[in-house]
């Protein structure tokens, strides 16, 4: 039986849901959600930490426990789309059906790792961390795994490599000067190590609850798709553990190199002297690195190609992506698209930019339930997109990065960082130019978010407080009272 | 910023009592008036410090002691009466925290400062009574602050619990709380007992820039973070009986709660927007400060104007933003006590603003002037009989609330015919972070994080304290004993001491 609502949303991760929800307080119209998987992302505790800035958790929730909190919102699982006509506003969807849609359809259908050279061969032993289920799946893996490898150095890789554990030994393989570089500068990086984040010490001192996760499938049928993106805090839902229990594992670094390729043992090419290793990682760098398991977290990315020839999409060498305005409104009347299968093509606020992360899934959500259901209220709320604010967890800190926390956008002349330091405590980081705050790392419990996100928007002149600005002896959050 | 030995600049002051002293004109350039702070033992030995240690060679940049910049107020074109300092005085943007002066308006050289008023406009607070004693609430202490927590809505686009669109946010920046009332989350009493009855008449929606409407649409509602949060607090001592029964209060282990906010990022983008404007008219109007911080314009001038409207409107939506709180936390209680919030008496004792501008009219030798008071930091302090009172406070004066920092404790005075003299009716509003309490900051032991940094090509400064800072617990300007100073001095009297058992942060 074929499909119909006034707003179809397809995607189930943290955008699609976000969307749905506030779909729901903006109309009493019918809303539906295609979801590949069972599991929905929802998100709780949803916490305005400053204007710009939101921490929250994210929980996975059954697909029909979602739909049956939301009145009017018809859940469906279990199939993805394959075409798109706007003309029609019809979807061709996996299972043979099609799903029309009267008003608005969101494609929220994120974006897919990016594959190893080699990895297809060795399957079982190379593992892309993507979903709560490819997780379950390394879980598993890892149960007799000696050494493991970890390539990648963005979020997920980071979060991985502070959770392992009971593995001997680990290998992180990243393709610049340190580690994390997407968040942190060389320095942020290296006050992790010397707080002991890659130790056992350090890891005592961030240790959360760590709960199995179970949840049932509701139909059980095969998943053709992938499960939406991890989101925050993923790995404190699961004991990702190898045969030595609590164990932090050895770690080694290896620095400004990439995979070149996997080799599987048997295959030609494969060195002999590690034979007792049943994958081996050539490196860039000349170097050969045998392990069990090798752990793919290198990027993604956004699965639009079922839109080509319909929606404008952004070339490879930006990124690739569907291009929406700031409205969420792709180059089709009545389709818009939100969270990582998007590339945002309008003119930028300043301090913003995009990053494939879930708190713009989030904001971008919401922002295309109300371009979709109030146009005319849509201008008021891009607030979301005048100031990069991000808050995560890495290595058991708090970590906010705001605005160009990095100088992205800026030559290196031009700017120059203040910077206030206690060994194991806080790191903050400000950006400054023309005297005046741009970006900020702030790690640890700092409480300067508010104050920060503040001097950034209001672009204020702090050139005369010098580096009195983070003087530690004084309370600065005050000053700009 | 002239930088004299010390002992030069002690030459400008000179105590009049043990409570207050004063600086002469000289102290710093072009001053117009004198002026005067008050403290006590302590409180002075701070200031004085603060001081000298500005007074060392080498010292460059960084912030200006607490006495320089109420003297550089002092130069202000058009100030009358004194620059004052209020016991809980520290540095701030422009005016320090703590600083209050007042401008005449008939005189066209007189200027509006944003400075002067601070970048989270009306940031305030707000005391609720309830009719409940420290054993009811004991019991439930956490489901209650849990309660609140959750009926404290964190900003629309979530499932907040009031609903703002761009439309309500005009007619509330406009209507202030008598837009609360209108959509029934106040009671009328309410509006009695805040200051300019939660609505300056004067605000104009269409001062305020869309930056600022945008920034302050998600936080309508919202409680805040830094110092901004809501405490559930039990009467600790009554000083004055006869005040406190007339607010309602009238036994020691009473239950109220108190609402610490104002306009945050929409107060913030005013302030920024003015200063901006208002730089570039300086030139123009021939305005000279000793300060760049310091940007103002004549009162009459177009930007004074029109800084003054959006300031109003900004001090509505800091109202509408504590009457949404306040609202809140009636349900929330009412909930919990099975009981409504009429029945649990949950009246609100009174608001006060102790960061905005108004226009007063007060007696400066021996005439009835209109001055535009900026209180900066400092609180609007009435005294018995004064017509701008509720009725029910005209014997006891203006009740003027004082929040400690987040969980410390807090107080309720009254004000003084004594303070009108010598304020203009303004006494302090808080406790004054002097210096840092947090001693665990310190800068050693990092080079290879800065070594890292460098190599990536990046040009760094680091932030180290200007001074070798011993053991200073006492360096912090604690609440009770700013309010005793107030109160020695005459300029403020107590009434009711509170003590905190729960706090919700935003």
């Amino acid at each position: 039986m074929d499909l119909q609502a006034c707003y179809v949303i397809i995607g189930g991760g943290i955008a699609g849901v976000s969307c749905a929800e506030t779909l729901t307080t903006l109309t009493n119209e019918s809303i539906l959600l295609i979801s590949g998987s069972d599991v929905v992302k929802v998100t709780r505790n949803v916490n305005q930490l400053t204007e710009a800035l939101t921490q929250f958790d994210v929980e996975d929730q059954s697909a029909s426990e979602f739909e049956s909190t939301f009145p009017g919102l018809a859940v469906s699982t279990g199939v993805t789309v394959v075409t798109l006509n706007p003309e029609l506003r019809e979807l061709k969807l996996s299972d043979g059906r099609v799903a029309r849609y009267e008003k608005g359809v969101c494609l929220c259908v994120g974006a897919s790792p990016k594959t190893l050279d080699g990895a297809e061969s060795a399957e079982n032993l190379v593992f892309t961390l993507r979903d709560m289920e490819s997780v379950a799946s390394l879980i598993e893996k890892l149960k007799d795994a000696r050494k493991v490898a970890v390539v990648g150095n963005g979020g997920i890789a980071t979060e991985l490599v502070y959770t392992l554990k009971g593995v001997q030994d680990m290998v992180w393989v990243v393709r610049d000067k340190h580690i994390s570089a997407a968040f942190v500068d060389p320095g942020a990086a290296q006050f992790f190590i010397n707080s002991g984040g890659l130790t056992e010490a350090g890891q005592k001192k961030g240790a959360t609850v760590i709960k199995r996760l179970t949840y049932q499938s509701q139909n059980g049928t095969k998943k053709e798709c992938q499960g939406a993106a991890l989101g925050p805090d993923w790995h404190t839902k699961f004991k990702v553990e190898g045969p030595n229990g609590d164990k932090m594992p050895n770690i080694h670094i290896e620095y400004e190199t990439e995979v070149k390729r996997i080799i599987k043992r048997g295959e030609t090419g494969f060195p002999a002297e590690l034979n007792n290793w049943p994958v081996v990682l050539e490196l860039t760098n000349k170097s050969l690195i045998g392990c069990d398991l090798v752990v793919n977290a290198i990027g993604v990315l956004p699965n639009c190609k079922m839109f080509d020839g319909v929606l404008d999409m952004a070339s490879p060498e930006q990124g690739s992506g569907i291009k929406v305005d700031k409205a969420m409104r792709t180059s089709a009347d009545g389709v818009f698209a939100a969270g990582d299968v998007i590339f945002a093509n309008w003119m930028k606020e300043k301090h913003w930019f995009q990053m494939r992360l879930w708190t713009q899934a989030r904001q971008m959500g919401c922002q295309a339930a109300r371009a979709m259901a109030v146009p005319s209220s849509v201008s008021m709320f891009d607030f979301s997109f005048e100031m990069f604010a991000h808050v995560t967890k890495f290595f058991g800190f708090k970590v906010v990065l705001l605005g160009l926390y990095n100088g992205q956008k800026m030559n290196p002349g031009d700017w120059e960082a203040l910077l206030r330091v206690t060994p194991g405590k806080e790191f903050i980081k400000l950006v400054i130019a023309n005297g005046k705050v741009q970006g900020a790392v702030l790690i640890g419990e700092t409480e300067l978010e508010e104050t920060c996100e503040n001097l950034i928007l209001n672009q204020l002149d702090v050139s005369a407080l010098g580096d009195d600005l983070l003087n530690p002896d004084i309370d600065i959050e005050d000053y700009f009272d | 910023m002239v930088v004299r030995e010390y002992s030069e600049e002690l030459q400008y002051l000179e105590r009049l009592t043990p409570h207050s002293w004063r600086i002469k004109k000289g102290f710093q350039p072009n001053m117009n008036v004198e002026c005067k702070f008050y403290v006590n033992q302590h409180l002075e030995e701070l200031m004085f410090e603060e001081l000298k240690n500005s007074c060392r060679p080498g010292t460059i940049g960084g912030f200006l002691p607490g006495m320089k910049q109420i003297a550089n107020v002092a130069a202000l074109p058009g100030i009358v009466g004194n620059s004052i300092g209020l016991p809980d005085v520290h540095s701030g943007y422009g005016f320090a925290i703590g600083n209050m002066a007042a401008f005449d308006i008939s005189n066209p050289d007189s200027i509006v400062s944003p400075g002067g008023v601070g970048f989270d406009i009306n940031c305030g607070v707000r005391l609720l009574r309830t009719n409940l004693m420290e054993k009811d609430v004991q019991q439930v202490k956490e489901s209650l602050a849990q309660s609140l927590f959750d009926h404290i809505p964190v900003g629309v686009g979530s499932k907040g619990i009031i609903p703002m669109n761009a439309k309500d946010l005009e007619e509330a920046l406009e209507m202030g709380v008598d837009w609360s009332l209108r959509e029934g989350y106040v009671w009328a009493e309410d509006k009695e007992h805040c200051e300019e009855y939660g609505r300056m008449l004067n605000a104009d929606p269409s001062k305020v820039s869309l930056r600022a409407k945008k920034r302050g649409l998600p936080q309508l509602g919202t409680l805040g973070a830094g110092n901004h949060y809501a405490e559930i607090q039990i009467v600790d001592e009554i000083f004055d009986k006869y005040a406190a029964t007339k607010m309602g209060i009238d036994c020691i282990g009473q239950v109220c709660v108190m609402i610490h906010s104002g306009s945050r990022g929409f107060g913030h983008q005013v302030a920024t927007d003015a200063l901006v404007e208002m730089e570039k008219a300086m030139a123009r109007d021939k305005i000279e400060t000793n300060d760049r911080q310091l940007a103002c314009a004549r009162i009459n001038s177009v930007e004074g104007q029109n800084y003054l409207n959006a300031m109003a409107a900004a001090a509505n939506f800091a109202w509408v933003n504590r009457s949404s709180m306040t609202f809140l936390t009636r349900q929330a209680f009412a909930k919990q006590f099975n009981s409504s919030p009429d029945d649990l008496d949950m009246h609100v004792i009174y608001d006060v603003s102790h960061n905005i501008a108004k226009i007063e009219e007060h007696i400066v030798d021996g005439k009835l002037k209109t001055l535009l008071v900026h209180r900066k930091g400092s609180t609007r302090a009435f005294p018995p009989y004064h017509p701008l009172i509720p009725v029910d406070y005209q014997l006891t004066g203006q009740p003027v609330l004082i929040g400690g920092t987040m969980g410390t404790c807090s107080y309720v005075l009254t004000g003084t015919h004594k303070g009108m003299q010598e304020t203009f009716g303004s006494t302090c509003h808080g406790a004054g972070r002097a210096l840092s309490r947090a001693k665990s900051r310190r800068n050693i032991g990092y080079q290879d994080v800065l070594d890292k940094l460098q190599q990536s090509g990046i040009a760094i400064r680091v932030a180290s304290p200007k001074l070798v800072m011993e053991e200073a617990p006492e360096s912090y300007k604690d609440v009770t004993e700013v309010v005793d100073t107030c109160h020695a001095a005459g300029i403020s009297k107590k009434a009711i001491k509170l003590r905190p058992i729960a706090v919700i942060k935003g």
